[in-house]
């Protein structure tokens, strides 16, 4: 409760973050070797990109339990209680990113208990096994009858053949576990070896040497299957995928390009959906809590009900082949139903969700309730924390933590001062002025929407004045919340950011160079394209920084 | 520009001497990680609640060292009288002043935020980057053997037999999820491994995830390296680690822990009559997960964001009257609602004493549970709490428990007021239980040297 307000009050940034606004030299990954010429027409001047290294990526809690029911799905039709992983959360980045895919030892435990509730289904499943062995087998055929049995459940869990190496070793175990065990219950033994098996949650980016271009490696036809579809469904790879990579099909980039249409088409798009509810953190929303007299509507539902009008929004933004960048910073349109209507400002008798006009007082995802709610505390909303956002995920201006003497020289709150004046009391020091020059105006914008993320033109202390002026080249004035989005929404800089982010994400690694070849290639075709979203996503998805690797 | 850099060395100088002299001065009583790293696997609980532990009026009057056998404490320690606690009192360390000022967590750079964000790990949100920094600390990177489970005692407006309407937390809403969430997949219907049919076979079982693991491991390392490999081999160590649980269970129980059965036991209790009922089964919890052989570290969090509703705790005392209001954890001013004084400072007062004293009596309680399952010589129970003087008292320092030996790494049985910073308790409590160095805990961004508290720069 202490932290929350506090958090509104004392957010001060040192002056690390002193730069040429818009005009930033872009982050680069610091390892890593450079894509050499030769693959695709490269935009004039631009740079070589800079690739990720071969890893393994440890699947999002969300994959691992869709890859674990696929799995189980096709042998069984009672539905598994599988236990979710806790999310684990990365400094600065997204959740699926390299750097923090570390399995944690609450994982572990999570991972083999699910192994044994699905083997142990698997392994009742009679059906299935008979259907392989002809019934309960006895030796030696029954070697023959396991293989065959684990070969198709592993190549579902692995997302690939099982190897030589694997079979062998599969078969030996079976050996051994079988001298002590009946049938089934050495059969569910290696199961829960199988569906333990760390080629399960991690999935390889590991790939292999690329003839005549040393230096690099590509993905091989599995890897990539692999993560083209978790990065669009956050599933494994189905059929057609599996197919299409079995036949070598992914060789060529217009098969990729067809294969990305045809999941893009399939909408079941959770990855893609995923990286608008991470770059808010809008799931939080059902993690705080609300002053219950303060905001009697904001009851026990609400947090579920707005982020459900979150996640279809970004949804909508990435399976609608129509949604563009404007609809994403700029669109006036909402998800309501009768329960959040108040909360967009506007009204609805539907129970279900239904897209209504709210641009009067709020446009695009940087003003949705649902991020609005978490950047508050139980009474107060966050103005600096929302403003930070449009900083570092807006501007790319990344934010370092406040200094310690920031900590020092805080004041108690002025009751007599508004908001505006105690920040700028606050903040007006060389030391913190550096970064809250640029946080401050963002910040009175951000003051018209409260706790709840409701709009509000006047709050406890009076009232509120949205208009501001950001020290941007060229400088920014802007009226209210909804004039700088318009103003953000039209800078290239704005727009190579998203682009940027995107590549962060579907790749699991830092941001890229803005004048990386595969950036430019990305931005040049979201331009082209009238700033599609499904633009965007074909061109990186298909682009050879998502299937390159450097070598090891 | 230049008396600006002058100032700020002479400020660094004298910083470093004052916290070389604090340091130097608990060296003694406090951790010896380096010279007693033989002892087995100690345990930590970070016992944490809301602000607004010192309460005027409400301080210690024993001297620097002295002994805690023996002394009459009253106020916030006076739950160690009490005949069934009398024995812990010698198991208590007391810091008299916790700064929390350089604890920094980059939480907007306060100082004291370092915990309001290990309060915030308990909700695993990752909204703060102490909860981050915790989380990859002991959760997957530095120290991959630490297990570090969240207990949630916090008495909230969703429980369902209160009413109200704020959700907490998806996963930790009430004491039954609470349980899922902690035991990782263990329900009240699951079987304990115990209850499972032949040991050898559970045994059998984990075996070939391990063997399946280690082979991962070579592959991995054949084909990105060392590094790489260890990410999959956190993974085989954990699973040895649930090997040697399993094979426990199958031989020698763990006092204690039996995840599944104290599941069940949990599920009649949880009426959730009032605090007091609540407060026990997390304490119940909290103390569950101790007993499991892999839990290294609990975060018991009570915080004191209440309803606003009559709690049981005050019922017979003479602010029965008193709600639970926010003014009692701000710590300041009267409450004035329209114009009428509601509340005075001083029925605040007497409500945040009779708060925390029942909150002390949750600590006795943790404790002596503990100390029946014969666990707190291999642990330590950290009570920290952040804002000593309430809301936005952010400098002042604070009071601090610690109780259990820690593995025979911690002295016990000391009253010490000498200043020293919670971050600097932090880092040699995790020395001290893990044995290795940490060079940044919570990450003030200051790139100040982390002092420990045992006389070390980290």
């Amino acid at each position: 409760m202490h932290c929350r307000l506090f958090l509104v009050l004392g957010a001060c940034f040192p002056l690390a973050c002193i730069g040429v606004i818009g005009n930033e030299e872009p982050n680069r990954d610091e390892e890593g070797s450079s894509l050499a010429a030769g693959d695709s027409p490269k935009p004039a001047g631009c740079r070589d990109e800079v690739l990720s290294a071969p890893t393994l990526r440890l699947l999002s809690p969300a994959a691992y339990m869709n890859t674990l029911n696929a799995v189980v799905a096709p042998y069984t039709r009672v539905v598994a209680n599988f236990v979710r992983p806790e999310e684990i959360f990365v400094r600065n980045g997204f959740r699926n990113s390299v750097s923090g895919t570390v399995v944690t030892a609450e994982m572990t435990d999570v991972v083999f208990k699910n192994a044994q509730v699905a083997a142990a289904q698997l392994a009742a499943n009679r059906g299935a096994i008979d259907a392989r062995c002809g019934g309960t087998p006895t030796a030696p055929v029954e070697l023959d009858c396991v293989t065959g049995v684990l070969a198709q459940i592993g190549r579902r869990a692995f997302r690939r053949p099982l190897t030589a190496a694997e079979i062998a070793r599969y078969q030996d175990a079976f050996k051994t576990l079988r001298k002590k065990w009946g049938f089934e219950d050495s059969l569910r033994a290696l199961f829960v070896r199988v569906l333990g098996s760390p080629s399960l949650f991690y999935r390889s980016e590991v790939g292999a040497a690329v003839s005549g271009r040393p230096g690099l490696s590509r993905l091989t036809a599995y890897e990539l299957a692999s993560a083209l579809s978790y990065a669009v469904t956050d599933g494994p790879p189905d059929d057609a995928l599996m197919a299409a990579a079995a036949g070598g099909m992914l060789e060529r980039p217009a098969e990729v390009q067809a294969q990305v249409g045809r999941l893009l088409d399939a909408g079941r798009l959770d990855g893609l959906a995923n990286f608008f509810k991470e770059l808010f953190g809008a799931d939080e929303v059902l993690t705080v809590s609300k002053d219950a007299k303060r905001f009697p509507a904001y009851t026990a539902k609400v947090p579920e009900l707005l982020l459900q009008s979150y996640m279809r929004q970004a949804r909508l933004l990435v399976a609608d082949p129509a949604s563009t960048f404007d609809d994403f910073m700029i669109g006036s349109k909402a998800l309501v139903q009768k329960d959040v209507a108040s909360f967009f400002g506007t009204q609805s008798a539907a129970t279900d969700f239904e897209m209504r006009d709210v641009g009067v007082t709020r446009v695009g995802l940087y003003t949705h309730p649902a991020f609005l709610a978490v950047q508050a505390d139980d009474l107060h909303p966050k103005p600096l924390f929302r403003s930070r956002f449009i900083v570092e995920r807006a501007l790319c201006i990344p934010l370092p933590p406040p200094p310690p003497e920031a900590a020092n020289a805080e004041p108690d709150p002025d009751p007599t001062l508004t908001p505006r004046q105690r920040f700028a009391k606050m903040t007006s020091t060389a030391t913190c002025s550096a970064c809250h020059r640029l946080l401050n105006p963002i910040s009175y914008a951000y003051e018209s929407f409260d706790a709840v993320g409701r709009y509000q033109t006047k709050d406890d202390a009076g009232r509120i004045d949205p208009s501001g002026v950001l020290p941007l080249d060229p400088e920014l004035r802007f009226s209210d919340m909804r004039s700088l989005l318009t103003q953000l929404n039209a800078r290239t800089d704005v727009r190579q950011c998203f682009v940027g982010h995107w590549f962060s994400y579907l790749l699991g690694r830092g941001m890229p160079d803005n004048e990386s070849c595969a950036a430019r290639s990305a931005f040049a075709r979201f331009e082209r394209e009238g700033w599609k979203i499904q633009s965007l996503l074909r061109e990186i998805l298909g682009s050879e920084a998502f299937r390159l690797r450097q070598a090891r | 520009m230049e008396t600006k850099a002058t100032v700020r060395r002479s400020f660094c100088r004298r910083s470093f001497f004052r916290q070389l002299g604090s340091a130097a001065l608990i060296a003694g009583p406090l951790l010896r990680a380096h010279r007693l790293m033989a002892a087995g696997a100690p345990k930590v609980v970070l016992f944490y609640v809301g602000g607004g532990m010192r309460v005027g009026g409400w301080q210690q009057t024993l001297t620097d060292g002295a002994a805690l056998t023996g002394a009459t404490l009253t106020n916030a320690l006076a739950v160690f009288e009490k005949p069934e606690y009398k024995a812990l009192k010698s198991r208590l360390t007391v810091f008299d002043a916790a700064y929390f000022r350089w604890a920094g967590a980059g939480v907007g750079a306060h100082s004291n935020s370092a915990l309001c964000s290990l309060a915030a790990a308990s909700d695993l949100t990752g909204r703060s980057s102490l909860d981050r920094e915790l989380g990859r600390l002991i959760g997957g990177g530095a120290f991959p053997s630490l297990r570090l489970k969240v207990v949630r005692g916090r008495y909230d407006h969703s429980l369902p037999s209160v009413g109200g309407s704020a959700s907490l937390s998806a996963s930790f809403a009430d004491p039954a999820t609470a349980y899922a969430g902690i035991f990782a997949g263990v329900s009240a219907s699951s079987p304990t491994p115990r209850d499972t049919a032949a040991p050898s076979f559970d045994a059998d079982i984990i075996g070939q995830s391990l063997t399946e693991c280690l082979a991962v491991v070579g592959e991995t390392q054949r084909q990105l390296g060392k590094e790489a490999g260890r990410l999959v081999q956190d993974h085989c160590d954990s699973l040895r680690d649930l090997e040697r649980r399993i094979q426990s269970t199958g031989t020698t129980p763990i006092a204690g822990c039996n995840p599944g059965r104290a599941a069940v036991a949990t599920a009649p209790a949880y009426g959730m009559p009032g605090l007091d009922a609540a407060m026990d089964v997390y304490t119940r919890i909290a103390v569950n997960a101790l007993a499991c052989d892999r839990t290294r570290v609990v975060l018991y969090e009570l915080w004191g964001d209440q309803p606003e509703d009559k709690a049981a705790f005050l019922d017979s005392s003479p602010a029965n009257e008193m709600i639970i209001h926010r003014a009692l954890w701000h710590g300041g001013g009267s409450v004035v609602d329209g114009g009428r004084e509601v509340y005075t400072q001083q029925q605040i007062k007497d409500a945040r004493v009779l708060y925390y004293r029942f909150l002390m009596e949750r600590f006795a309680r943790l404790l002596k549970q503990a100390d029946d399952l014969q666990l707190l010589d291999d642990t330590i129970v950290l009570w920290v709490t952040n804002e000593p003087f309430g809301n936005h008292s952010f400098a002042p320092a604070g009071p601090c428990f610690y109780a259990g030996k820690g593995g025979g790494k911690f002295t016990v049985g000391k009253y010490l007021t000498n200043p020293v910073g919670i971050n600097d308790v932090f880092t040699s409590l995790l020395r001290g239980v893990t044995g290795k160095d940490i060079p940044t805990f919570g990450e003030d961004g200051s790139g100040r040297p982390r002092y420990g508290v045992d006389g070390m720069l980290i």
